[in-house]
């Protein structure tokens, strides 16, 4: 008998008939503002499709 | 992780009205074909009160699934379907030049275990994360995430106060989505 895992067995995720609505609330979507590193505006890591 | 994939080349399909009471006013709809797997697929730009764009994408085999956007397909190019995925954000700024732009990690259901991964900073979330601010600067936008729910907004630096934005903007879409999307 194989002991092979699938991925959702062994990262230990929920099973699907037990998936609930995530109720979204201010806690839930506090943001946190990125922050980027000096080196972003350099000419060669300039982003590739908006400045 | 330096980025040379330059994507493919994003059709306009078609506009599509949102006949709810929402706040989601209508949807651009694109599609793309990968020259690696030879797969299509589409993605939808959904435009809301407040002047902002919630993109979504999915394989269009997939599309009758689900779970289109929360499978994982194998079907390798990754970078350069999210890199084409993103080209809407510059086409949509033609139109739209204040536009904001939004999109959350949608949580992976792996069909052979029957299980679904967790919402907090999932799989996708990471990876959008890290590929975002080498597409997308921080001249055009104010990136922010949310990792709680898998989140990322890219507010448009053209608003008059953009935390005030942002938080607008979350309310919108908590009002709208009372509960995040469990799969789908």
């Amino acid at each position: 008998m194989s002991n092979h895992k699938y991925k959702g067995d062994r990262l230990n995720w929920t099973p699907l008939e037990k998936v609930k609505p995530v109720r979204l609330n201010s806690t839930l979507t506090k943001g946190k503002k990125v922050q980027f590193n000096k080196n972003q505006n350099k000419t060669d890591n300039k982003p590739l499709l908006v400045p | 992780m330096i980025i040379n994939s330059k994507g493919y080349d994003l059709s306009f399909i078609q506009k599509e009205p949102s006949f709810d009471e929402s706040d989601h006013l209508y949807t651009f709809v694109f599609k793309f074909k990968s020259s690696v797997n030879s797969w299509k697929y589409i993605v939808r730009a959904e435009y809301h009160t407040g002047d902002i764009f919630a993109v979504k994408f999915y394989a269009q085999q997939q599309r009758k699934s689900d779970f289109k956007y929360s499978l994982i397909t194998n079907k390798d190019d990754v970078i350069n379907i999210l890199v084409t995925t993103a080209k809407v954000v510059p086409e949509l700024l033609k139109d739209y030049p204040s536009a904001s732009f939004g999109f959350t990690g949608a949580r992976t259901y792996d069909y052979r275990s029957n299980k679904v991964e967790d919402y907090r900073k999932n799989q996708r979330f990471r990876v959008y994360k890290n590929i975002v601010p080498k597409l997308i600067g921080t001249k055009t936008f104010t990136h922010y995430e949310y990792e709680k729910i898998s989140g990322y907004l890219l507010i448009n630096n053209n608003s008059p106060d953009v935390y005030k934005k942002e938080r607008e903007l979350v309310k919108m879409f908590r009002t709208n989505y009372i509960d995040l999307p469990d799969i789908g």
